[in-house]
């Protein structure tokens, strides 16, 4: 293999692809925290009452807190009142209608990230509601969704036009207090998406939102919340890249999906933040909650995820299966290469009866890596006949990255069955021999076995991310082994 | 009293015992653990590998070092060897000493060792309890009052059976002690510790064996834990292995109310191999926390781990298993297994089978389940005109008794198995079985 060298180190030096910063003006607020800012993000977002005490609960909780250890990462200390919690492009203050409204600026920047939004909005029949940095400026399919009463609109717009339906749910599933960087999303998250799919509705087409993080040294504070109503169905797409910058940037988003009776919530992801360069300078802190709650019965919740990016990653979206009869599923494929830290995994909670969740976790180190799978299947007394079944293999790149496995399981009733798989290899070398020995290049062997380790998560990816994620695991480790 | 004040009470209650002890030539290595210790204080749930048992009730009682006695007990283990060697309340019973016609093993009490080299000792005392979370290792190389070390420098055919038993009659008392054990380049053993807890008395056992195999050396050890419903016991084995060394030990857990059993194995050298069984049985409101760590820090070094775990009546038994391979080497294979089966609704089994890898070149797997009996097993015996209760019976032996199969002494199995058998529902129709 030592002849490959040089082409490893070509690839291994290739420049991130989406590392650009759009030249727009923002309206932030200076960097701290503190009531005022709390106080300052909801009055420019003309929030409710209720909304403003809810932040200022969470903040004064989040006070109380600290920030967690046990995660298998290392960064230096993160400063909070150098950052800036909020940041608007000043294009919102005539907030576009429609898409040809929307600063060409914007759409250039889309554009660059090969995400065609109006092409592929009206080709592929995706609704594209596009957060660049905090505040969504575009929204398309509103009013076809709008037939078929799904309510999918920023958050901001959701608690402007359905403040008793954000009342109702938000922070259920995900309490404000729940852990030290869901209490801070609380007090200062500045946007996200609302999806409402009311009693038997199958949302006609796949919700699609693109987050992005622009203006420097100003954290990412989404708040998404997706409520399927008894019977409703919905398949929700969410994609990330991020431009180019030194210093490293907080991202701390929550995502909250509530599943009543009878319903089905499909959650997508491609995570390609910017990972920091070669030498681990830079990029992306990636801590996210993400919880998805299955309260009626046999209503099933799906997390897919594709996680490429990020200096940091801390990832962990879970369904706490209440409800008799419910379906959890985690898919995921962590790669992590160079300096990149990933730690993702799972938690499924089985309190129903006859409640059944899979999870299959597929990690990829390269480089100096650090890939940790954490995990948790916890089935509580009341779960009779709760089945789940646990797969994670990681694969090693180089004698320099690590790949950790870290999985809890919790059972306190008989009647359930919980089986769990775990593998740590690198790749089999009769495999890379076979490849060659037909005429396959290194490099396309590689890419073949990796694409053959991931096959069982990319398979869950709707068809339009299936491509894009092929893609960029290519990109993201072609030339690491060597 | 404040309420404060009470939930330290063991912890000042051992530093206690440890400003009335008498200074002896290992005293700076008994001070630091101790200091370090203190610094620490007792694991909480908030500590990673003790998020599983609270010791909030324990801290609150304060102790005290149990007296020098004697025992009449005897171990239901006995039959395997000629003359085991007992130890009361942490201290070797001075007639067991002088035997061994075996000139490849010799023993001596731990103090006695250490008088004559308190240097290398205090050395060898201090690799255990490095980590953290061995707290009550810490606890032990402060306070423990004696032990044995035993040196095999050959092939020592007959097992060797060191019977560990506390006989006190307060509620509070404490036995703290330490075993050595040193095996010789291509020497074999066969190691048996056999600990019978208090009697009948709320009593704290605190114990650590160190094992250490030179190249080549192949050791099988078992540690049995048959204490009754009130002895707290912490076991803390260290096992580090050179090159070329075989392993295999087997951790059986009967009895006890907590009983914390940690094993942590080093492989540090090429071709050294490593196999571990643990068979945990939980049963009335009994908490067994099996705690293992194994690293591979040497190229071509293998581990295996097999549990089998059972908890019935209101017990709760963890399994926490922990590989971690180092940069640098390679050539590591490592698989681990543990199936636990829950007989009650009140029971729980946790399993938390951890790989850290930290090298590209290795094959590490684990698989968990937990669960209830196969179906299909059940209905193969009922088909068969078993009735339900022997067929469950007969298969939850079975799914136990697997793990036994590699016991080497068939004595020790026999004697293991009968005792494993009145832990069992049903254990009259097992009796008539065998």
């Amino acid at each position: 293999m030592s002849s490959k060298a040089p082409d490893v180190e070509d690839l291994l030096t290739r420049k991130y692809q989406h590392g650009f910063v759009t030249d727009i003006e923002s309206d932030s607020l200076p960097p701290g925290l503190d009531e005022g800012v709390v106080t300052a993000i909801s009055h420019r977002k003309r929030e409710p009452q209720f909304l403003l005490d809810w932040r200022l609960k969470a903040f004064r909780h989040w006070l109380t807190m600290r920030e967690p250890t046990w995660a298998t990462v290392h960064h230096p200390p993160i400063d909070y009142q150098a950052i800036s919690y909020y940041s608007a492009p000043r294009t919102s203050a005539d907030a576009p209608k429609s898409i040809e409204e929307v600063d060409p600026k914007l759409l250039a920047t889309y554009e660059k990230l090969g995400i065609p939004l109006h092409e592929r909005a009206r080709l592929a029949g995706v609704a594209v509601d596009a957060v660049f940095d905090s505040v969504s400026v575009a929204t398309t399919f509103k009013e076809k969704l709008a037939k078929a009463g799904v309510i999918f609109c920023s958050f901001s717009d959701a608690v402007r036009d359905h403040p008793e339906l954000v009342e109702r749910y938000l922070g259920t599933v995900v309490p404000p207090a729940d852990n030290f960087f869901a209490a801070l999303n609380s007090a200062v998250f500045s946007d996200g998406s609302f999806v409402y799919v009311p009693a038997g509705v199958r949302c006609p087409m796949e919700l699609s939102t693109y987050f992005r993080i622009n203006a420097a040294k100003t954290g990412q504070f989404e708040r998404t919340l997706i409520v399927a109503a008894e019977g409703a169905s919905v398949s929700y797409l969410e994609g990330c890249t991020a431009p180019m910058r030194d210093e490293n940037q907080l991202h701390a988003a929550v995502v909250e999906l509530v599943a009543l009776d009878d319903a089905k919530i499909k959650y997508s992801t491609v995570q390609n933040w910017y990972p920091g360069d070669e030498h681990g300078v830079g990029g992306i802190y990636n801590f996210v909650t993400k919880r998805g709650e299955c309260r009626g019965r046999n209503a099933k919740i799906s997390w897919t995820q594709v996680e490429t990016g990020s200096a940091i990653t801390w990832k962990y979206p879970s369904c706490v299966l209440k409800g008799d009869g419910s379906v959890g599923e985690f898919y995921s494929v962590a790669v992590a290469n160079n300096y990149q830290q990933a730690d993702t995994g799972t938690k499924m909670i089985h309190i129903g009866r006859d409640t059944k969740s899979t999870i299959v976790s597929k990690g990829i180190s390269a480089g100096h890596a650090v890939n940790t799978y954490r995990g948790l299947v916890k089935v509580l007394p009341n779960a009779s006949g709760a089945r789940n079944f646990t797969q994670c293999d990681s694969l090693l790149m180089g004698s320099q990255c690590a790949a950790h496995t870290f999985p809890t399981v919790e059972v306190r009733n008989p009647d359930a069955t919980v089986e769990h798989e775990a593998s740590t290899s690198r790749i089999g070398e009769d495999q890379l021999f076979y490849c060659l020995q037909r005429g396959v290049s290194a490099e396309d062997a590689v890419n073949m076995i990796v694409s053959g380790f991931c096959k069982a998560v990319f398979k869950e990816l709707p068809m339009e991310f299936a491509v894009e994620a092929q893609n960029l695991l290519s990109v993201s480790l072609e030339g690491a082994v060597g | 009293m404040s309420a404060a004040r009470d939930k330290d009470a063991a912890l000042r209650s051992f530093e206690a015992a440890w400003h009335a002890r008498p200074e002896d030539r290992i005293a700076a290595t008994r001070a630091d653990a101790m200091r370090r210790f203190l610094a620490l204080g007792l694991p909480s749930p908030r500590d990673e590998s003790w998020r599983h048992t609270n010791l909030r009730a324990l801290a609150s009682r304060p102790f005290a070092d149990a007296e020098p006695a004697s025992s009449t007990r005897t171990s239901w283990l006995a039959g395997v060897c000629a003359d085991p060697i007992a130890l009361v309340n942490g201290r070797p019973s001075p007639t067991a000493l002088g035997r061994t016609g075996d000139p490849a093993l010799s023993i001596e009490t731990l103090r006695a060792s250490i008088d004559r080299d308190p240097a290398s000792l205090a050395a060898r005392l201090a690799s255990i309890g490095d980590a953290e979370s061995e707290r009550w290792a810490l606890l032990n190389r402060a306070l423990f009052v004696d032990g044995l070390h035993v040196r095999i420098a050959g092939r020592v055919a007959a097992p060797l059976l060191i019977v560990h038993c506390a006989e006190t009659s307060r509620d509070d008392a404490a036995v703290h002690s330490r075993v050595l054990v040193d095996v010789a380049a291509g020497a074999e053993a066969t190691i048996i510790e056999h600990h019978l807890g208090g009697s009948g008395r709320a009593t704290l056992v605190n114990h650590a064996t160190q094992l250490h195999l030179a190249p080549g050396a192949s050791v099988e050890h078992y540690r049995v834990f048959s204490g009754d419903a009130r002895t707290t016991q912490f076991d803390a084995l260290e096992i580090t292995q050179a090159a070329d060394s075989r392993c295999r030990q087997f951790t059986v857990a009967l009895g006890g109310a907590l009983l914390r059993a940690n094993l942590s194995g080093r492989l540090d050298a090429p071709g050294a191999e490593h196999d571990s069984y643990s068979l945990l049985v939980g049963h009335g409101a009994r908490q067994v926390d099996c705690v293992n760590a194994i690293v591979h820090a040497a190229s071509r070094t293998t581990s295996r781990q097999t549990a089998r775990a059972l908890a019935a009546g209101t017990s709760r038994v963890i399994f926490n298993s922990r590989v971690l391979v180092e940069a640098g080497t390679a050539g590591a294979a490592s698989n681990q297994s543990s199936r636990g089966l829950l007989l009650s609704p009140t029971a729980e089994i946790d399993a938390r089978p951890q790989l850290e890898i930290l090298a590209d070149d290795v094959k590490c797997a684990h698989g968990a389940t937990t669960g209830r009996l196969d179906p299909n097993m059940l209905f193969y015996l009922l088909a068969r005109g078993i009735d339900r209760a022997a067929a469950q019976t007969l298969l939850i032996y079975a799914f136990l008794d697997d793990l036994l199969t590699g016991m080497s002494i068939p004595g020790a199995r026999r004697a293991i198995e009968e005792a494993l058998i009145e832990e069992l529902p049903g254990a009259d129709l097992l009796r008539a079985y065998r």
